[in-house]
């Protein structure tokens, strides 16, 4: 799965740390979900969606092989 | 997804210092003999069939020390538990479990009598650390958010 979230997070001006603290998360899981190395929760997406005020599909994407 | 509670976060270092102590006192009572004279008792008087059985305590009350602050401290929450830290601590549980029976299994061929005791002995805890040595090898090695070198470890 690809994500968009650091575009997002650079686009509002957010550090990992900020963005963590929004959601409720540490900045390590941040930075896990936007080098793919951890797929969040189905309600960690849409959280992270809802602070972006975009549709939790135009953050992320199905890959081949998921 | 709910997993298990876990206690808070303050209970780290109670749960490190009773392992410590327990762990100090298993090894002065099974390799140096030492004991606390008053926990020996009587547990049963001698009868028609079989002779007064005294009983050590201290062997037990070092394991009890042991096994209560080994399982405070896989079973305390992280300053930062979030659910990539739950899932970080499922799969060590898992890993664990498996490496613990694999050691084992291989000590149950290649190691008999004395050895084969003390193998069977640290099996009485050693699920327990060698979950704690993964959990956090993953949570502040592996994923510690380096970068590339997270891959190769």
């Amino acid at each position: 799965m690809k994500n968009r979230v650091k575009e997002e997070r650079a686009r509002l001006n957010l550090q990992q740390q900020e963005l963590a603290e929004r959601i409720g998360v540490s900045r390590q899981t941040i930075h896990s979900i936007e080098n793919n190395r951890y797929v969040p929760s189905t309600v960690l997406a849409l959280k992270i969606a809802a602070l972006f005020q975009k549709p939790v599909e135009e953050i992320f994407e199905l890959e081949e092989g998921d | 997804m709910k997993t298990m509670r876990l206690l808070p976060v303050t209970w780290k270092w109670p749960g490190a210092i009773l392992s410590i102590l327990g762990l100090a006192l298993g090894f002065a009572a099974e390799l140096g003999e030492f004991s606390f004279s008053w926990l020996k008792f009587i547990v049963r008087e001698k009868n028609s069939f079989l002779d007064t059985a005294e009983e050590d305590f201290t062997n037990e009350v070092a394991l009890t020390l042991t096994i209560v602050g080994l399982l405070i401290l896989a079973f305390t929450r992280e300053r930062d538990e979030d659910e990539r830290v739950r899932l970080i601590r499922l799969e060590a549980f898992q890993w664990s479990i498996l490496v613990n029976f694999i050691i084992v299994l291989i000590g149950n061929w290649v190691l008999y009598g004395g050895s084969f005791f003390w193998l069977m002995t640290f099996n009485l805890f050693t699920p327990l650390v060698v979950f704690l040595l993964r959990f956090y090898y993953v949570l502040y090695i592996r994923e510690s958010g380096a970068g590339k070198l997270n891959s190769i470890l």
